[in-house]
């Protein structure tokens, strides 16, 4: 017998023989996960609802009830006491914040703190690059883009009667946005020119809107009541400066009041979505037990063959 | 001019005229300078690669809603990991081919012998080659260190056969062996054209004032070829570089594509048609978003925007564009470097396995494509040759008759009590008596007898037939006679093992062969030594099925020995003088046949030396044509080897390989239809497709062998008959048709009758066929039966043609060359092996490179059909629903890896179980996986996993306030949380798809998602990477909603695929699907006897075990040793015998416990045995 020279090693990953395991989807095993996943996501289900339930919110309409560029004061009556933190939304509906072109039109190295030549504004913040157009660096906005040319101006105070409510309008925004992202350049644009379209780059109303929403309807963040509560019963009004146009895209505004809980605030999908899945996941697992009670098929006989 | 002539020696004052190429070789493909466009052009033909090349110019454009960074970074390293391969392979080409080209030959120039570069010789360039190097040209031999002008050469690289040529010089160059004749050397010389003919050569040479000398193959030394026995040898360049036959029969083999490869384009087009609905329902949505909010929406200030028209078409059609290339990861860039890896590794694999490595030879099973490693999983026709496929080829002459006498037959008279006697003998002996059976010798006392013997006629019979035998050959000897003592020691080298098998058999009775020089053969006839005259050859090939020598005996007498096929030879005998005996010898023939045996006649022929002048006249003229000579030298041939003298017939044994009728059996079982294509007669035939189990004797035959026309139609129509009979539906039967008939059969408007009637068959068998007409029958069933799938199988140069036809060509690497393997895909060393190939290999390939493939897609579509659905709720706009650099990512950081593994390693069941149940692996199940319905589940899937990733974040957010702390969310954190759970899903789905994990699994599922986190760490924690996405793993992970979310939408998307799978597992189960259970059942019950070993001496665990049966324990315990047949006292139990003794419990579906208590029963002797042995071991 010649040389073995080209025999192969008898190695298990050669052979194909690596250690494995092979699990298979027994009754054993897929019935009972399926009622303990039931039974889990049904609590968890349970659990949601009756956190969201204690949420109170409270929305008011505005834009309806004002024309652009007056004051106005709308009132509103919470259902049940609001304890603090209250956090006071505007909502928009309609407003496409993650248009394609809306959402690239911005430049986070200027908003970053660096002054931009026309060239490098040109690139990222077309179509609102410079005042008038003009092709000259002094010309570029601060900052420029659509997201900032479209600043949501609305102004709004709330007050118990005569008295402003303390509704704090910093720390609403991420604190990485406010510490890291959003810098002011040296110097501060001046808040006279033409040129400035947001003279501090960290105001934090700001700094939300430059945060595009996902979703054409979206809330943003206006203020925190930090101490204190909205009593029920109790008429609270807020005075609204209103300049931002949204009659043109049929767009509504809207004011949001509310509490929150550990999930966020009133969300009612997630705990109905949550104990719909359980009940199905349930549902099945019955299914397949009574389906296995009754009528089992044995594991691992070769009578099953299509052969014998 | 279809002559090549020039004058010897050739002077050319211009070297650029010279008009024959040079010597160098090339085989590389690229050089420095044209390396990167070439390649590039070679990868662009590749549609997948052309798609993205134009994606990437696409995102060129002003509205691009991607950079182009986003496509381009993926299509580089694709491009970069296929070109870096070509660049590898072209180096070692380079390599190869200038070392090739810089080896060094002696060459006469400026009348000394220099050793110059290969590359340097010309044409007419005067070359000695010495022992053992390679001919560097093809070279026409003059003269050698033998007086006569012989040498051998072995032809190995050129045409696989191993056995030495002799090649011989005309006698009138012979002189030309010094460099003082040579200087002298003038002549003119004509040759053919350069072609690819190995085994031919036509030229001639004409001296100065001399007759015109004919030139054949026997002068011509062919390039690639090696010398041997021969010190050296001098010749003049013929044929250069590409003009050698060598080149000219390098042409690349087809090259195959598999058909899942082929299957796979009609699928991407699919998709991109998928892609174009995309791109249409976002470019006409986007067209009218913008027409009705144009003036609406003033935040977006569409009428200051720069550089593109308003224009509504331009609109939509930018719009469809935007869409195309926001979508674009529909089709699956990694998918081709997927296959490419997974189908490198299985190719590995094979070559690797142990269970296909043959130990007697050394051969490991190979691999010689990657590209056909599914097309093996699905073959449903296998064309096999016969002899060295399915026997060993290794010759035996066991029978012979000789003048109707049968010799050899010894065994028949003892046969019986050999058999009786065989039956006691145990395993070892019966392994003995094999072996000497190989080397099994011919020896009849009663031939010696008659041979002697006074009865004169028998006695002279039996002369010639042994003289015939021994004459009658083109056998050469490899070892040098004055260095043996004894005949026995002489190696004979044969073209075939036909004629080593008779050489060697006339040794045995006397008659050596001792050796041959071109005019003379000698042989020693019992203890004398005998010259005859070799006067000419007549040579073999499969069109004449014959070959006969002229020679002149010592008396004078010129004789024309012929052995060859009997129908050629019982065409040409002497009908005016019948042999009375030629029927008698015909049935002798038969009957060697119907045994199994191969069977040739020898004849002879005396021959006057008058009309021997006058036809050798002929023979000479035919030779020295350099146009048609073959057939003029065949036409001359016939007109001698006529009026022959029939003198007997011989019996050769090829026995089967190893193992062939269970891989025959297991192949049936396995759904696939088995033909056997051989030359042999149809008794051969038939006798060995009853032994290696291809027909049965349920199998009804059917026999076409009519060789006129008419008869033939109505034995198809008699025959059509019986097959499509009604109430024979469930009849087995088998079609033999013989050569002759397969002539019609293979005609345009009888081949589909045939292919019906061979198509109900289980087994086709046809005899008597030609290497042209193996290939027409698999061309054949290849383009006329639906869905078929084919394997050639074969070992020899006859085979390689119909190799090549089929779609998968399998050579053996046996003992007739390696032609075949050359050209085949695939090579192993014995039949046996290609159950294992196809029903192993073949089957695991196919499943995993199907899912390789679905998975691909699948992946893709969930991932681009979120985009569409993103559309609608960012106006149209095209917007990316992620940030771009995670969409060029996703296919090759995410999801690349898991189904790469599962690629290389998915086994679904073992081994083991697929060998053992030859039922699974059957082409329709197979190709089920792969249809269009498969196809679109898994699209469909994908569509629905889109949604359900996309919708159900947005439930959950949409406008809700979803922190704790009640800060906004934004577009980044939506996208990030759906991006999550893109990767929890896909590759989850991998998990569930996922049948054999090993750490592997492991480390590629769980570390993908590991490393999305890892990324997406380090992404959010520098603002320069990306502003988008600065500290969004921090604002996402951080709060509950992401993991509530991410949780529901894990839970959704794989709940109906794990539904369906348990519902199909326990209700509508597949074949695979039991196999895995018993598989699982079996590796329970292994465990448990493991266990219960370790416990030897204790017998808690065993009795925990059979605590429900404790009061029958004891009686049934003691009736089983009743029935026990291993009930001696010397029983040696061993831990196979007891694990085997379970296991058939085991298969035979007797219950664990019942099993488990036999296994008790046995237990009980073991630990008295060992209790008696304890003593030792504790001393020890």
């Amino acid at each position: 017998m010649s040389e073995a020279i080209n025999k192969s090693r008898a190695s298990k990953f050669k052979q194909q023989k690596l250690p494995a395991r092979q699990p298979i989807l027994k009754p054993r095993s897929v019935i009972p996960t399926m009622l303990v996943l039931g039974i889990f996501f049904i609590v968890m289900g349970v659990i949601f609802v009756l956190s969201v339930d204690s949420v109170i919110e409270v929305s008011k309409r505005y834009d309806d009830k004002c024309e652009i560029g007056s004051n106005c004061t709308i009132t509103f009556e919470p259902p049940s006491d609001m304890e603090s933190p209250v956090y006071f939304y505007y909502e928009l509906t309609n407003f496409y914040q993650n248009h394609r072109r809306y959402v690239k039109s911005r430049d986070d190295t200027q908003l970053g703190g660096e002054i931009l030549s026309y060239e490098d504004a040109e690139e990222l913040c077309d179509p609102i690059i410079s005042l008038d157009g003009e092709e000259k660096d002094s010309m570029v906005y601060q900052p420029c883009g659509l997201i900032v040319w479209s600043q949501f101006n609305d102004t709004l105070t709330v007050k118990n009667g005569d008295e402003v409510l303390d509704f704090n309008e910093n720390g609403i925004a991420w604190e990485s946005d406010i510490e890291s992202k959003f810098q002011n350049p040296d110097p501060k644009p001046d808040p006279d020119s033409p040129t400035t379209l947001q003279s501090d780059f960290t105001e934090e109303h700001f700094v939300i809107w430059m945060r595009v929403a996902a979703l054409p309807t979206f809330r943003k963040l206006y203020a925190v009541l930090e101490n204190g509560k909205l009593e029920q019963g109790k008429q609270y009004s807020v005075n609204i400066e209103n300049n931002y146009p949204v009659s043109s895209f049929d767009g509504q505004k809207s004011l949001i009041f509310t509490t929150t809980t550990w999930v966020g605030g009133k969300n009612t999908f997630l705990g109905y979505a949550y104990i719909s899945l359980g009940s199905i996941l349930f549902l099945i697992g019955l299914g397949f037990l009574l389906k296995h009670l009754i009528k089992p098929r044995e594991l691992g006989k070769e009578k099953y063959l299509k052969w014998e | 001019m279809d002559q090549r002539e020039f004058n010897i020696p050739l002077i050319i004052e211009d070297p650029k005229l010279f008009p024959f190429c040079d010597n160098s070789i090339k085989s590389s493909h690229y050089t420095a300078m044209n390396f990167v466009p070439k390649t590039l052009f070679e990868q662009f033909r590749r549609i997948a690669n052309f798609y993205f090349l134009i994606v990437v110019i696409l995102e060129y454009l002003p509205f691009s809603p991607l950079t182009p960074t986003v496509s381009l970074a993926p299509l580089v390293i694709v491009l970069s990991i296929t070109a870096a391969r070509e660049a590898y392979e072209d180096y070692q080409r380079h390599k190869s081919d200038n070392e090739i080209n810089n080896r060094k030959v002696l060459v006469f120039r400026n009348n000394e012998w220099l050793p110059i570069a290969w590359k340097e010789i010309k044409v007419s360039d005067f070359v000695k080659v010495q022992e053992n190097e390679f001919l560097p040209v093809d070279l026409l031999l003059l003269s050698s260190s033998n007086n006569n002008g012989i040498c051998y050469i072995d032809t190995r690289n050129l045409d696989g056969e191993t056995n030495l040529k002799i090649k011989q010089a005309i006698p009138e160059t012979l002189q030309y062996s010094n460099t003082d004749k040579l200087q002298d050397f003038y002549a003119e010389f004509a040759s053919e054209l350069p072609n690819n003919n190995i085994n031919g050569f036509d030229g001639n040479i004409t001296f100065e004032n001399q007759e015109k000398l004919s030139l054949n193959q026997n002068q011509l030394l062919l390039r690639g070829s090696t010398l041997k026995n021969t010190k050296w040898v001098i010749g003049f360049v013929v044929f250069t570089g590409k003009d050698t036959k060598l080149f000219q029969n390098s042409k690349e083999a087809p090259s195959k594509r598999s058909s899942v490869e082929i299957q796979l384009n009609p699928r991407l087009v699919t998709l991109f048609f998928f892609l174009m609905c995309i791109g249409t329902v976002g470019g006409i949505m986007s067209a009218r978003w913008e027409k009705d909010w144009k003036k609406k929406a003033w935040y977006i200030a569409i009428d200051k925007e720069s550089g593109i028209s308003q224009n509504i078409v331009v609109r939509g059609i930018v719009g469809f564009f935007s869409f195309v290339i926001v979508s674009n990861v529909i089709v699956p860039i990694s998918l081709y470097v997927s296959l490419e890896v997974v189908k490198f590794t299985q190719s590995w694999f094979i070559n690797k396995d142990m269970k296909m490595y043959h130990m007697e030879t050394d051969t490991p099973a190979k691999a010689r494509t990657s590209n056909l490693t599914e097309e093996i999983g699905c073959i449903n026709h296998v064309f096999s040759d016969k002899t060295g496929t399915l026997t060993c080829n290794i010759m035996n002459f066991v029978k012979c008759s000789i003048n109707g006498e049968i010799y050899g037959d010894d065994q028949i008279i003892g046969g019986e009590i050999n058999d009786l006697n065989r039956i006691e003998n145990n395993e070892k002996e019966k392994n003995q008596e094999k072996r000497k059976e190989k080397k099994k010798k011919f020896s009849d006392k009663n031939l010696l007898n008659d041979l002697h013997k006074s009865d004169e006629i028998q006695s002279n019979y039996i002369h010639e037939f042994l003289l015939t035998m021994s004459l009658c050959h083109t056998v050469i000897i490899e070892n040098n006679l004055e260095e043996i003592d004894n005949y026995s020691e002489i190696q004979y080298q044969a073209a075939s093992p036909d004629e080593g098998a008779l050489v060697n058999a006339t040794r045995e009775l006397g008659y050596t062969f001792i050796g041959r020089t071109p005019k003379t053969i000698t042989i020693d006839i019992e203890g004398e030594r005998k010259t005859y005259e070799l006067l000419n050859i007549l040579e073999f090939n499969s069109s004449r099925k014959r070959m006969s020598v002229i020679v002149k005996d010592p008396e004078g007498q010129i004789i024309l020995l012929m052995k060859g096929a009997d129908d050629t030879i019982y065409e040409r005998l002497d009908q005016k003088n019948k042999q009375l005996n030629s029927d008698i010898i015909h049935n002798q023939i038969e009957s060697f046949a119907s045994e199994g045996l191969r069977t040739l006649c020898f004849a002879k022929k005396n021959i006057s030396e008058e009309d021997y002048n006058e036809w050798n006249k002929l023979f000479h003229k035919a030779n020295t044509l350099t146009v048609d000579r073959k057939k003029n030298v065949e036409m001359v041939c016939e007109q001698i080897e006529n009026e022959l003298f029939l003198i007997g017939a011989s019996a050769i044994e090829d026995k089967l390989q190893k193992g062939v009728p269970q891989a025959i059996s297991s192949l049936s079982l396995a759904g696939i239809k088995i033909w056997v294509l051989t030359g042999d007669k149809r008794g051969t035939a038939i006798n060995i497709g009853h032994s290696c189990s291809l027909l049965t004797n349920e199998m009804e035959l059917i026999n076409i062998t009519s060789d006129i026309l008419e008869e033939y139609l109505i034995e198809m129509e008699n025959a059509n008959e019986t097959a499509f009979q009604n109430n024979k539906q469930y009849q087995p039967m088998a079609l033999i048709i013989s050569g002759k008939a397969l002539r019609f059969a293979l005609t345009e408007n009888q081949k589909l009758t045939f292919l019906k009637l061979a198509q109900r068959c289980q087994a086709v068998i046809c005899c008597r066929v030609s290497p042209i007409q193996k290939s027409q029958i698999v061309e054949l069933v290849r383009h006329n039966v639906k869905n078929s799938t084919t394997l050639a199988i074969g070992d020899g140069a006859n085979d390689v043609s119909m190799i090549q036809a089929a779609h998968v060509g399998v050579g053996i690497s046996g003992n007739e060359g390696m032609q075949a393997v050359n050209s085949s895909d695939y090579s192993i060393a014995q039949f046996r092996f290609l159950s294992r190939l196809l029903l192993v290999h073949g089957r695991w390939c196919y499943k995993r490179v199907i899912k390789v493939i679905l998975y691909s897609f699948y992946k893709n579509v969930a991932f681009s059909f979120m985009q569409i659905l993103f559309g609608h709720f960012s106006g149209w706009s095209a917007q990316t629903l992620f940030p771009a650099f995670l969409i060029s990512t996703y296919n090759l950081f995410f999801t690349s890896l898991p189904i790469l593994i599962v690629g290389i390693f998915d086994q679904d069941i073992s081994d083991e179980s697929e060998e053992k149940y030859p039922q699974l692996y059957s082409c329709d199940n197979q190709k089920d996986d792969f249809s269009f319905k498969g196809y679109w589940i898994w699209i469909i899937e994908g569509v629905f996993h889109a949604c359900v990733m996309f919708f159900i974040p947005i439930l959950i957010i949409g406008t809700n306030i979803v922190r704790h702390d009640g800060k906004p969310t934004a577009f980044w954190v939506y996208s990030i949380i759906i991006y999550t759970s893109v990767v929890f899903v896909v590759n989850l789905k991998v998990a569930i798809e996922t049948t054999y994990w090993t750490w592997m699994h492991h480390f590629t599922i769980w570390g993908s998602i590991i490393f999305w986190f890892l990324l997406i760490s380090i992404f959010s924690n520098s603002l320069k990477l990306s502003s988008d996405l600065h500290s969004i793993a921090k604002e996402v992970y951080t709060h509950p909603i992401c993991w509530i979310s991410l949780l529901l939408v894990v839970f959704i998307c794989l709940l109906p695929d794990i539904a369906w799978k348990y519902i199909r597992r326990n209700y509508f189960p597949k074949d695979f699907h039991i196999i895995q259970e018993i598989e699982k059942k079996k590796a329970k019950y292994q465990k448990k006897i493991k266990n219960l070993k370790n416990l030897n001496f204790s017998n808690s665990v065993e009795e925990h075990l059979l605590n429900s049966e404790q009061e029958e324990k004891f009686s049934k315990i003691s009736k089983m040793k009743g029935d026990n047949k291993y009930n001696d006292n010397n029983w040696d139990i061993s831990q196979e015998s007891e694990l085997s003794i379970l296991e058939a419990h085991f298969s035979s579906d007797v219950d664990l416990k019942e099993g488990l208590k036999k296994r008790k029963n046995n237990k009980n002797k073991t630990i008295v045995l060992n209790s008696s042995d304890s003593s030792d071991l504790f001393e020890n």
